[in-house]
């Protein structure tokens, strides 16, 4: 199928490896849509890839493949080279634990009915690892190091901690398991400013004393900035672009979606924004019927009749950055 | 001094709970001249929605409920006014936009019904004038095809869209103040500046009066001619947008800044954050609600709340120990 | 004017304002959690109703069952508080306070028995359809819908006439009415629940299907039917008077409400209007303390799974 290309995949040593991940969705008419199609990337050891795109683009959907929850219809995980699709169910749940996820909802992403304490040693008391007492020390030292006091919380449960608190221990329970990567499912756009920005920092410092990869799911340029090494935008199920965070910082020719999205970042300043008047944008197409060649057309400004018949491939346009238009060179 | 059209002084909404009362709105006063836009900002449980849904006549007295204070919009006190007279003003003088566009649209009216259904009420306007006039509307919003759109549901619509026709429906008496509570909250980025741009447009064109609610500094940035933050319920610091955004006296809305990730500051910049959380309003036994979160708190900030003061250069801050910005002294700068 | 100026001030409200009252609101009591004065005597005399049951044989009741005892005993007593049978007695002279009371027990034990086997059997049907999906969920779905389709008096009648009507009977027979609608609520519950991300974390962390359905969806979806059983055993109370009264359920002598009820017929009830009205009382309150504190305990861990 016309991927979207692998032009930006490094050679070896990755954690985590997605090859060609198509994900679909039957519809109720017995449609089917495809949210992600053909999504290649790789993750370094302690590296942190961001995923950025508006709702829809389909980046939620390849957390969950990755995770094989549910598996993907089409394409290849490796998660330290072993392949997730050739393992059986067993082999599956086993090396899953190696990954753990963290969702956008903090409220919704712990059982109401159990406190802080059971939450957190879940994993442990699933896999059986360890004694009670050791289960209990490790549990309080995760609580501690994701910034919340285990004596305090320990007995508590969910609906008596804040959005932000919960969030920690969602975090904590998934550090608990000592993954390698860990993914992060939009989990800042349910928190006060404040609070965000205090996860931002827990973030980046857990990432470094653990080694951590993670993949972090956002729709915020200037969050993901703020976090990442490497950013992915996602348009539609395809990527658009892929570049170092660096490239960011530089003036640098961008995909054109990457620009409306740069563009579209509020900025806090004192001076005043000159609306503009231009009519409407398109809204996103139905994933149900997108659009041919280049997806982003439809709302491109520099869109030509070859973005019509053409799926342009990812490019590389210098070392760190890897962009798929025919337009931008 | 010209009269304002919103004249709000030391209003209170406080919230009989189970635990105790909440005072969600503790004391806020401020003037809005016509075609004034004041963005009021402030995290969860600061109180900005209830502001806004209070002066909007939304959160009405009874046994759980008490409001306080004075609402005076062009010379009525809404808060005293009869029924008939509120009724006469919400939804032609006075218009809200809310936050989630699909719960705010009835699922079983076609998009066109929630237009003329409005006008009808407060204009005499015969059924296909009505019509005509809502055709305008979703066309003055910008909606594509606005004549089609005027027979679908809400569910065939986008986000953005209904968030528009929000915006048509708010706008369709020509409304002189409009609220609009976390407009964009609910939308993507790109579909959020077009919304924000629109509501700007429509603004500057109609002469009208908006408070634009918002969690996000960066939204009312650029966009407001007056800022004002609320904390626990009050206002701790306002000024003219310009003048807010070169400098912040107050502790909190400082904090705010600077823990809100900037896409022009270098990639991985550690954010100074604003530790702990927001004070429980059940629970709190005086002092300067900011007090256990502030940086610069001092004994006498834990025991007396500190009042509102203005200030020479037109803001104002309620706040002991204010920070002074280089080379200044806090309340001495005149213009 | 130029826009960049500050158009309007805010001045500081009136001294001394920040320490104001908040108003007369402060003075009214707050709320509880939705249990009012109505609720706890609904809940009293349940519980009331639960020990005396309970404890019948130990209280110095008259005579329910045996009319070769009430030989003596006068028959058709009006109510008399002061008396020896304070809410009468009945053609055989037996007592109606002692039959209502032992009338409860029976009322009680199988309608609770019915419903907690009702519970137990729809929520792990339910649940497994819900988590299961496919095939599995098609197949109960049919099964449910064809018993939800049965008039319930239709088949308990039709089960009457097959089974004798034991005390024990009757349970299976009015537990097969509670089961399609738990069954219907566990499945929808467990639908909504699974898609909650907790579900998917459990799973991440690499939990079994066992421990997914018995750790993280069993507590939530309880929360649902219990609320609904309590609806249920005041419906089937109902049902069970009604067997009763039409003389398949439970037979005199052995008292049960509906058969008390039954005693009124034949024209005896405008004589003695007391033989209908207190098995019927009790009977009302019963159902109506039922309903209402199911409707509460729904309410008030309905707002707890909302705030969640």
């Amino acid at each position: 199928m016309a991927g979207t290309g692998k032009a930006h995949l490094r050679d070896g040593g990755a954690r985590l490896t997605v090859k060609d991940l198509v994900v679909e969705f039957r519809t109720k008419g017995d449609q089917r849509v495809q949210a992600v199609s053909g999504v290649s990337f790789d993750v370094l050891p302690g590296e942190t890839l961001s995923i950025v795109g508006e709702s829809g683009c389909g980046k939620s959907s390849v957390a969950r493949a990755v995770m094989h929850l549910p598996a993907p219809t089409d394409g290849a995980v490796q998660l330290n080279a072993l392949d997730l699709g050739s393992l059986d169910k067993k082999a599956l749940r086993r090396s899953r634990v190696a990954m753990q996820i963290v969702f956008q909802d903090p409220v919704a992403s712990l059982n109401p009915r159990r406190k802080v304490k059971d939450l957190v040693q879940e994993g442990a008391s699933i896999w059986g690892r360890g004694t009670a007492k050791s289960r209990d020390r490790d549990a309080r030292e995760v609580l501690d190091a994701v910034g919340l006091d285990p004596d305090v919380v320990w007995n508590r449960r969910p609906h008596e901690l804040s959005g932000g608190q919960c969030q920690r221990v969602s975090i904590a329970r998934a550090l608990v398991m000592e993954p390698d990567l860990l993914i992060c499912d939009e989990i800042l756009s349910s928190l006060d400013v404040s609070i965000q920005a205090q996860m931002l920092n827990l973030l980046r410092e857990t990432k470094a004393q653990r080694q951590l990869s993670m993949l972090f799911i956002a729709h915020d340029l200037a969050v993901v900035k703020n976090i990442s090494d490497r950013i992915l935008v996602m348009y539609l199920g395809k990527v658009c672009e892929v570049l170092d965070v660096e490239a960011l910082d530089r003036p640098a020719t961008h995909h054109p979606y990457t620009q409306l999205l740069l563009e579209s970042v509020p900025t806090v300043g004192s001076s005043r924004v000159v609306p503009s008047k231009a009519p409407a944008g398109q809204d996103l197409p139905s994933p149900l019927n997108p659009p041919s060649g280049c997806r982003f057309r439809t709302r491109c400004p520099l869109a030509t009749p070859r973005c019509a018949v053409e799926e342009p491939r990812l490019e590389r346009k210098s070392d760190d950055q890897f962009i798929a238009c025919h337009e931008v060179a | 001094m010209i009269k304002p059209l919103l004249h709000v002084r030391d209003l209170r909404t406080v919230f009989q709970t189970a635990r105790g009362a909440v005072p969600a709105v503790a004391g806020v006063s401020f003037d809005l001249q016509a075609g004034e836009t004041l963005g009021i900002v402030g995290e969860s449980g600061s109180g900005k929605s209830v502001l806004g849904r209070t002066i909007m006549g939304l959160v009405a007295p009874s046994r759980t409920t008490a409001v306080h204070g004075t609402v005076e919009y062009d010379g009525t006190d809404l808060l005293q006014a009869s029924p008939k007279r509120r009724r006469a003003l919400l939804g032609a003088e006075i218009a809200m936009v809310f936050q989630d566009p699909l719960s705010s649209l009835n699922p079983v009216k076609r998009i066109g019904i929630h237009l003329t259904e409005t006008l009808r009420q407060h204009r005499e306007l015969s059924r296909s004038e009505a019509r005509k006039r809502a055709v305008e509307l979703l066309d003055m919003v910008r909606i594509p095809e606005a004549a089609r759109r005027f027979d679908q549901y809400p569910h065939e619509l986008s986000g953005g869209m209904r968030q528009r026709v929000m915006i048509a429906m708010a706008l369709s008496c020509d409304p002189k103040l409009l609220i609009a509570d976390e407009p964009t909250t609910a939308l993507d980025v790109t579909v959020q500046r077009q919304v924000l741009d629109l509501l700007a447009v429509l603004c500057q064109e109609r002469k009208m009066a908006t408070i634009l609610i918002s969690h996000d500094l960066g939204i009312v940035s650029g966009r407001s001619d007056r800022v004002a933050v609320m904390y626990a319920g009050r206002i701790v610091e306002s000024a003219a947008a310009e003048d807010f955004f070169r400098h912040q006296h107050h502790p909190y809305p400082r904090g705010l800044l600077a823990s809100t990730p900037q896409l022009d500051s270098p990639a991985r910049t550690v954010l100074t954050t604003v530790p702990g959380r927001p004070p429980d309003l059940a629970r709190w036994r005086g002092g300067c609600h900011f007090s256990p979160r502030c940086p610069n708190v001092q004994e006498r900030c834990r025991q007396f709340e500190p009042p509102v003061e203005q200030t020479t250069d037109g803001r104002t801050l309620a706040c002991f120990h204010p920070v002074a910005p280089k080379g200044g002294e806090v309340n001495g700068r005149n213009r | 004017m130029p826009r960049t100026e500050p158009i309007s001030a805010i001045t500081p409200p009136a001294a001394g304002a920040t320490t104001a009252p908040p108003g007369p609101a402060a003075e009214t009591r707050p709320r509880g959690a939705g249990f009012d004065v109505l609720t706890l005597m609904c809940g009293l005399w349940l519980l009331t109703l639960a020990v005396v049951a309970l404890v019948a044989p130990l209280l110095p009741l008259g005579e329910h069952q045996d009319s070769a005892l009430t030989l003596a005993e006068p028959i058709y007593a009006p109510p008399d508080l002061a008396s020896a049978h304070p809410l009468g007695t009945n053609a055989l002279g037996l007592d109606l306070l002692a039959r209502v009371i032992y009338g409860a027990r029976i009322s009680l034990v199988v309608c609770i028995s019915a419903v907690l086997i009702g519970m137990a059997v729809g929520g792990i049907v339910g649940i497994t359809a819900g988590y299961l999906r496919g095939k599995v969920d098609v197949v109960i779905g049919v099964l449910t819908n064809s018993l939800l389709a049965v008039p319930t008096l239709i088949m308990l009648i039709a089960l009457a006439s097959v089974l004798r009507p034991t005390p024990q009977n009757m349970v299976i027979a009015l537990s097969l009415v509670a089961v399609p609608g738990m069954i219907r609520v566990a499945r929808a519950q467990t639908l909504a629940l699974s898609q909650r991300e907790y579900v998917t974390v459990a799973r991440a962390l690499g939990a079994r299907r066992s421990r997914v359905i018995l750790r993280e969806l069993l507590p939530n979806v309880a929360l649902a039917i219990i609320p609904l059983g309590m609806i249920y055993i005041s419906a089937l109370i109902v049902a069970e008077a009604s067997l009763s009264f039409l003389g398949i359920g439970i037979r005199p002598p052995q008292p049960t409400w509906g058969n008390m009820i039954a005693e009124g017929q034949d024209g005896k009830m405008e004589q003695y209007p007391f033989l209908v009205i207190v098995p019927a009382f009790f009977l009302f309150l019963t159902v109506f303390s039922f309903n209402l504190i199911g409707e509460r305990l729904r309410k008030v861990w309905d707002t707890r799974q909302v705030k969640l």
